[in-house]
């Protein structure tokens, strides 16, 4: 019965990813992607990680969907030309190429499932370490303690991302186009209910991220998830100038986690050494404020965000 | 139980599959929006049958993500549908503000 | 066959329609969503080749597909702003046009 339920997520997959890639229109084809998303958040629910679930559902669906829909809104704002299909010899060559990539992916992957043994020589050493650390969830482990000058980087990259994307904007230009909010009676009672629920669930999560699944860059993406919400719902709006408050928010998570790692080194201790568990919450809660900003400034694709509309 | 559960988990698969026909054959967008958030709902479910059965109780956090989630993107389905795909304004017109 | 050869089997061949569609779509939307389906499909072969399927408490591929997965949307995200930018500059949502021109 297991494998049953295994074949069918599995063969999900593959049509849904056929279907969001292949044929149909654009709209289509991202509708069909985040389903794809979160039907990869089920997967990974049944392959036992519950971490991941989250993570796909809220960054990998949700907040990448809403990124692909509101490019693709601002791509017919813009007016843009569609591309002229491809040649039909170009496709059997994809053909090709595609089936032989396939080949390859299943050779590599069916090799390293017999190769590696159960847990892993690294697994069970971070397993033997995550006592010590008083903490209960791995992968935070993994994130904070033993791999943390990746994590650093990886919430760097972020930041650049950002940065990278307002450099390509152009001087002229404070705010991309967003749609008209919604102003229907039901919206506002909804985002009443789900604003607050976002930042509850968020702390929610950044809390239980030390014993349990969950973590700073699942409740980051669900606070982006609630800004996008009010974005949407016309509460919050782009601004041509970022605020004093919400460049901190921006730099919080890389400037407290090096800040905390460069204090240890002062003090005598290796780079990045984390002292103690009060200080992986430090770190989680100010990298869940800047994955947060990071992402609706995303969206917004301005420089900052305000509560009043701009006339 | 544990036969009853992955049972139930393949039916709401299933169920799923049915979902997803709706969602590929539309015609509207409204029907294509109605589906997904149907395949929300029935993840959710999907998820708690998987918690209670794997017995892994953090994937019912994952349900209240996904049920949160799935509450969003409605309300974004309709601001996209509505601005996107339905009528088509020019860049300034439409900057986020009520003009 | 076994559960992990299933999802093996199933990220090979989401694996080989992301690269397809990659090279057969002309517009770069299409193309950045075959990218991301493409990583999706990696990430599932690295967590299912680490360990077990039931009971697999390997926690450190697990911390590397999460940090890719955020990795990818920074990656994602970016690469939306240039395609907005070079749909307001050109008016081309494909980089197929360029070339056209040119002959």
């Amino acid at each position: 019965m297991s494998l049953a339920i295994d074949l069918l997520i599995a063969t999900g997959l593959v049509v849904l990813a056929w279907q969001a890639l292949v044929g149909g229109s654009l709209f289509r084809g991202i509708v069909m992607f985040i389903v794809f998303g979160l039907t990869m958040a089920l997967a990974w629910a049944r392959l036992g990680s519950p971490d991941l679930a989250m993570a796909e559902a809220a960054i990998g669906a949700g907040v990448t969907g809403a990124l692909l829909m509101i490019a693709y809104w601002r791509l017919r704002a813009l007016g843009a030309n569609r591309p002229a299909p491809r040649s039909p010899l170009r496709a059997r060559v994809a053909l090709g190429v595609g089936l032989l990539s396939a080949v390859l992916v299943a050779m590599i992957g069916l090799a390293a499932v017999g190769a590696i043994g159960p847990g892993g020589e690294a697994g069970q050493a971070l397993a033997e370490a995550l006592p010590a650390t008083g903490l209960g969830n791995p992968i935070t482990g993994v994130l904070v303690i033993f791999r943390n000058l990746d994590t650093l980087l990886e919430v760097a990259v972020l930041l650049a991302a950002y940065v990278a994307s307002r450099a390509v904007m152009g001087d002229d230009k404070a705010a991309l186009p967003l749609p008209p909010a919604q102003d229907a009676p039901l919206v506002g009672a909804l985002v009443a209910v789900l604003a607050p629920l976002a930042v509850l669930v968020a702390i929610y999560l950044l809390k239980a991220g030390s014993q349990l699944p969950g973590g700073a860059f699942q409740a980051g993406a669900v606070l982006a998830a609630g800004g996008v919400l009010l974005m949407l719902a016309g509460r919050l709006h782009p601004a041509p100038l970022c605020g004093v408050g919400l460049r901190i928010a921006l730099v919080a998570g890389t400037v407290v986690f090096s800040g905390v790692g460069l204090i240890m080194l002062a003090l005598g201790q290796p780079l990045l050494a984390i002292p103690g568990t009060w200080a992986v919450y430090l770190i989680e809660t100010a990298m869940m404020i800047s994955i947060g900003a990071t992402l609706v400034l995303l969206f917004a694709g301005s420089a900052g965000l305000t509560g009043t509309p701009r006339r | 139980m544990t036969v009853l559960l992955p049972a139930v988990v393949v039916f709401l698969l299933l169920n799923l599959v049915a979902g997803l026909w709706r969602v590929y054959t539309g015609p509207s967008a409204a029907d294509r929006m109605l589906s997904a958030l149907l395949f929300g709902s029935t993840t959710v479910a999907i998820l708690l049958l998987l918690a209670q059965w794997q017995d892994s109780p953090a994937l019912r956090v994952a349900a209240l993500l996904f049920v949160m989630l799935a509450a969003i993107t409605s309300i974004a389905f309709v601001a996209m549908v509505q601005g996107g795909a339905a009528r088509r304004q020019p860049a300034t017109r439409a900057n986020g503000t009520k003009s | 066959m076994s559960h992990a050869e299933v999802w093996v089997i199933a990220a090979a061949a989401v694996f080989g329609i992301g690269l397809y569609s990659l090279l057969i779509a002309s517009h770069l939307l299409r193309q950045l969503i075959a990218i991301k389906v493409m990583g999706s499909a990696i990430f599932l072969v690295l967590v299912v080749a680490a360990g077990p399927i039931d009971g697999a408490l390997d926690g450190l591929p697990k911390a590397l597909v999460l940090t890719g997965i955020v990795i990818a949307i920074s990656a994602i995200a970016f690469a939306l702003a240039l395609l907005v930018r070079l749909a307001e500059v050109t008016g081309s949502t494909s980089l197929e046009d360029e070339a056209d021109d040119d002959r």
